[in-house]
């Protein structure tokens, strides 16, 4: 059996031209190749400007890498079509409030991915967006509601529902719960922890609390200046952390005493 | 103590109904403490401090038993001289820093307009050079080591942690009795956030300056506070000394904050759901009467359509008919 998501050297070089004759190359993301399983969770920590942003939008396809290769269920991701990979691997943004269009309905957000990549006709595409609203808990009423008459727990799930309306199987989420209140990102995260064991997605979750790391994460990448400098089973490198970087980033969030 | 706001209530007057956006709350701060205000989105945190510092506009009224500052009842006071008051003894910095700052105008400019004409000795023409001084003596204070960059350059060319610390600078620079720090630290980098509450931290205890911190991130609140007030819809739910309200909760909503974080359970396995209140916190318009958590509280019984007296047990405060843990 082959594994879901397979990443072989997969890098990001920026080029610059300083001058015409001359260009300047900047790496924000050097060689990197991993494997994710159904049912498993990848968080990549790490400070700004390291890299994990970039390697996010890599795998969601906003950017095309420099070199590498990925592979969805063995079938390499850039020969299969576009649609392929937009179904099967999806992106949650950071900050609900200003990733939602404002000036339509949710109903009609949901419809959009939908339109773009199935052919289901209008009737099924109702059909279907109740059901993901359901799934992610909210009313189907909500359809006709504005993205700016919800709460932000509210939009958050909106935004959930955009990526599960085409059943991914990878669901990439750029800093999920930055922005939220404790008592809503408990919920979120049972949310994602429920549809990941009814429905065996896989997350990638980009995120500096390590807490919510701690407890969503199979395993975890940490990142800096475009490298990987640990990685591994998140519990193992939680109680043991070798990167100096690592041990910084527990310990400024108290999870770790220094000696 | 320094400050003790007794059933402050914030009313919003709109054309057909008027809500009490805070409906008595009560909140008193020891002197040279760090306190913590800890509630949801929309729980009224920022209110509080606006009403407090009297920036509201006059859409809002503001009633309270009693506003004292330092033994001075503020409300009773005059608009001129409460804004002395205020202006003397508190400073408020804000969330977003680089947004709060004037983007037009360089570091420098800026702090050289917030400096009060009192703190000058020398004669006037002196000025431009003491000036200077001081600005960067602030600059240095709140642990800036390249302060000639920081002074030279414009707030988009700052981190975000340079940016909230050059708001501090510009906060402390009267030396004020209270700083109300709101959301200081919202959507930082973990190792920004931990020198922001350093340098909080390190001023109040150098400069026994009281810090008002108001924030959802509990974890913060639990490192660095050591009272704190938690609020939900504008009501005050329990108060009091951080340690105790973790060893022992009366109020069903604190314990539940408190188990919503996975770190302060350590036998919460991973992968596992966590504890969370059904549902989401009311909009104003839709305020339930009574407890306004009684929809949400899985002990809410009959008596909770009335809004439960604050009690007070062995230093906490806590408003609740049906409280925890007191068996």
């Amino acid at each position: 059996m082959s594994v879901l998501l397979e990443v072989n050297d997969l890098s990001k070089t920026y080029k610059r031209k300083v001058l015409p004759w001359k260009s300047k190359h900047i790496t924000a993301l050097e060689k990197i190749s991993f494997s994710l399983d159904k049912y498993q969770t990848l968080a990549i920590v790490g400070e700004t400007g390291s890299g994990k942003s970039t390697l996010a939008k890599l795998l969601a396809g906003a950017e095309k890498p420099s070199t590498g290769e990925i592979l969805l269920d063995g079938k390499a991701i850039f020969t299969t079509e576009h649609k392929e990979r937009c179904k099967n691997i999806r992106m949650i943004f950071q900050d609900p409030a200003t990733s939602l269009n404002p000036s339509v309905s949710i109903g009609q957000i949901l419809e959009e991915p939908l339109k773009l990549n199935t052919n289901l006709t209008a009737l099924e595409r109702e059909d279907k967006i109740k059901k993901t609203l359901a799934r992610v808990g909210l009313l189907s009423d909500y359809m006709w509601h504005y993205p700016h008459m919800l709460s932000s727990g509210q939009k958050q799930r909106v935004a959930l529902a955009r990526a599960l309306i085409l059943d991914p199987k990878i669901i990439v989420a750029d800093k999920p719960f930055a922005a939220m209140d404790p008592s809503t990102r408990s919920q979120m995260v049972n949310l994602l922890l429920e549809l990941q064991q009814t429905f065996g997605i896989a997350y990638i979750f980009v995120s500096h609390n390590l807490n919510i790391v701690k407890h969503i994460s199979d395993q975890i990448f940490v990142m800096q200046d475009g490298k990987v400098v640990e990685q591994g089973k998140t519990l193992e490198i939680l109680k043991a952390p070798r990167h100096g970087l690592t041990q910084k980033l527990l310990y400024s969030q108290q999870m770790l005493r220094k000696n | 103590m320094l400050l003790d706001v007794r059933n402050l209530t914030v009313k919003l007057n709109s054309t057909n109904l008027t809500i009490n956006a805070i409906d008595k709350m009560s909140l008193s701060m020891r002197d040279g403490s760090i306190h913590g205000l800890v509630g949801e989105t929309g729980s009224g945190k920022s209110l509080f401090a606006k009403a407090l510092i009297g920036t509201l506009s006059d859409k809002w009224t503001v009633q309270a038993d009693r506003m004292f500052w330092q033994g001075e009842d503020l409300l009773k006071l005059s608009t001129d001289k409460r804004r002395q008051i205020i202006n003397r003894d508190m400073a408020m910095i804000f969330q977003e820093p680089s947004r709060s700052l004037d983007p037009t105008v360089t570091i420098g400019e800026q702090i050289n307009e917030v400096i009060p004409k009192s703190e000058f000795q020398g004669s006037i023409f002196s000025r431009r050079q003491e000036r200077l001084q001081i600005a960067k003596n602030l600059l240095i204070r709140v642990g800036i080591k390249h302060y000639q960059q920081c002074y030279d350059s414009y707030p988009h060319e700052l981190s975000e942690g340079l940016c909230q610390k050059v708001m501090i600078a510009m906060a402390i620079i009267r030396s004020p009795k209270l700083l109300i720090a709101d959301e200081p630290t919202d959507a930082m980098e973990s190792t920004t956030k931990i020198q922001i509450m350093r340098l909080l931290q390190k001023l109040n205890t150098q400069k026994n300056m009281s810090v008002l911190l108001i924030t959802h991130d509990l974890e913060s609140v639990i490192n660095y506070a050591e009272e704190m007030t938690l609020l939900y819809s504008g009501q005050s739910v329990e108060s009091g000394a951080v340690k105790e309200l973790l060893k022992r909760p009366y109020h069903p909503y604190t314990q539940n904050l408190f188990k919503s974080i996975p770190k302060f359970n350590t036998d919460t396995r991973p992968k596992s759901r966590l504890e969370t209140l059904p549902g989401s916190t009311p909009p104003l318009q839709h305020l339930p009467i009574g407890c306004r958590l009684g929809p949400r509280c899985p002990r809410a019984q009959k008596e909770c359509v009335y809004t439960p007296k604050s009690v007070k047990l062995k230093g906490h405060v806590f408003s609740c008919h049906h409280p925890i843990n007191l068996e």
